[in-house]
């Protein structure tokens, strides 16, 4: 081989190379961008992933807040009804009271009270809520109430129980409340501070009362107040 | 070590079998410490070992599809980088792939120092994060025992995708019709069904091999058998 004709190949040689080296440079370039579009992709799909599920949240607490609302106009209007009954009635007793037989039957007649909690447990100083209001006309003989409670002395809780007339229902504490705890802070005594209880209702109206008992094994009141069960 | 014996806590890091397709569970656990990554992904800890296999690896690469300094290479389960650190000095381009993260954290420490090397985690069975047609050489190397067949198939049709026209593949198992490959076997039927481990290792076939690069369209498809008594799956890309 001449020279010439070595110096050729020499030259077709470092040209070859140099192709293929640009060519292995612009496939890189071009696999290490997609690795970064991918990723962007996937976080991306990722994301709308997380609204999607959150936008679903929020439809079905729509949804709730829906049903409350349609639970509580019913229980406005079943309310409207009552005291047009109690209006009527006591319409009736004013009449009555005017008539001659009114110093016979006063006598006898009481008017209804509401019947005392038989716990006897006091008022006890709470920060709480409740997922599940009790501020309602019951429909069902059973419900189901959720919420959380802290005593604001920092006590631990042990128990809980909610209390109509004088037959207590027994329910669940200790489970976690993680937005209470991220909101109020570390409860050291109270790491779950969350609740549960089913109870009875029979028809009618009845004292009701939510109460927890302490780490020193008194049972204090969170709330008190009547309540009605009043089926469709 | 602080925490105890490499051994003991790789034995404790083991999933069950019924877990194995969870790999990147599978694998994370056994590489939370870089001494029991070593073991789980080559079944010894010293340094030495790793050289000394990695240079096999690389020869045996290097007689079955060759290695060219302008190949952009990419491994399929790199672990901690034992080929790569070698590789990456004699070719373009080295990209480590890896469905565990912590396997990978692993090679980044030891591969500090390497330019041309890109580690990347994979998000499941397969290359999606890798663009079609841009790789000149994809090779898997003592990973197909610790995967179903299914996914064994994924990643040859993965090499096929990513790989250039022209382009190499390479992967390897233990072969059952050897004395190594039914050794591996025996050990793996002898365990109580209920303790078999989930990165339990399993054989090929040279048939099993060459209906995975039939299917996935290589072209001058061979089954080497090698003198670490693995066998080898290699094709080229047609162009």
């Amino acid at each position: 081989m001449s020279n010439d004709s070595a110096d050729s190949v020499a030259r077709l040689a470092a040209q070859l190379d140099e192709v293929s080296r640009r060519d292995a440079a612009f496939r890189l370039k071009t696999a290490q961008e997609y690795v970064q579009v991918e990723a962007r992709q996937r976080e991306l799909e990722n994301k709308v992933h997380e609204l999607n599920a959150y936008v679903h949240q929020l439809h079905l607490e729509r949804d709730r807040l829906k049903s409350e609302v349609q639970a509580a106009h019913a229980d406005v209007e079943a309310f409207a009804w009552m005291l047009h009954d109690a209006e009527r009635d006591a319409a009736a007793l004013g009449t009555l009271r005017n008539s001659a037989i009114w110093p016979l039957v006063s006598a006898w007649a009481k008017s209804p009270k509401l019947p005392q909690v038989a716990t006897g447990a006091e008022a006890g100083d709470f920060d709480y809520f409740l997922h599940t209001s009790p501020y309602r006309l019951y429909r069902d003989t059973h419900f189901t109430l959720r919420g959380w409670l802290l005593p604001k002395n920092g006590q631990a809780v042990t128990g809980v129980r909610v209390a109509i007339d004088n037959k207590t229902f027994h329910g669940r504490s200790g489970i976690a409340e993680p937005d209470v705890i991220a909101q109020r802070g570390p409860q050291p005594k109270n790491p779950q501070p969350g609740f549960e209880i089913t109870f009875e209702i029979p028809l009618g109206r009845h004292a009701f009362s939510l109460e927890a008992q302490l780490d020193n094994g008194l049972w204090r009141a969170a709330l008190q107040m009547p309540v009605w069960c009043r089926p469709n | 070590m602080e925490n105890g014996d490499p051994n003991r806590l790789w034995q404790d890091s083991v999933h069950a079998l019924g877990e194995r397709s969870n790999y990147k569970r599978i694998w994370n656990d056994q590489a939370a410490h870089p001494e029991v990554a070593k073991l789980a992904v080559a079944g010894y800890r010293e340094e030495a070992g790793f050289e000394a296999t990695a240079a096999d690896t690389i020869a045996t690469l290097r007689a079955t599809t060759g290695i060219s300094p302008y190949d952009i290479a990419l491994e399929i389960g790199c672990g901690v980088g034992r080929v790569g650190k070698h590789l990456a000095t004699q070719c373009y381009h080295w990209i480590g792939t890896d469905i565990s993260g912590e396997m990978l954290r692993h090679a980044s420490q030891r591969l500090q120092g390497l330019s041309n090397v890109t580690l990347l985690e994979l998000h499941t069975v397969g290359l999606s994060e890798i663009y079609s047609g841009t790789m000149d050489l994809v090779y898997c190397t003592i990973v197909f025992m610790h995967l179903f067949e299914w996914d064994r198939y994924r990643y040859v049709q993965e090499m096929a995708r990513v790989l250039r026209p022209g382009g190499r593949c390479y992967f390897d198992n233990i072969p059952l019709d050897s004395a190594h490959g039914w050794q591996v076997f025996s050990e793996g039927a002898a365990y109580p069904i209920h303790r078999r481990p989930a990165h339990m290792s399993m054989s090929s076939s040279r048939e099993e091999f060459r209906s995975y690069l039939t299917h996935a369209g290589f072209e001058d498809i061979r089954i080497h058998d090698l003198p670490s008594g693995l066998i080898a799956g290699t094709g080229r890309k047609p162009y």
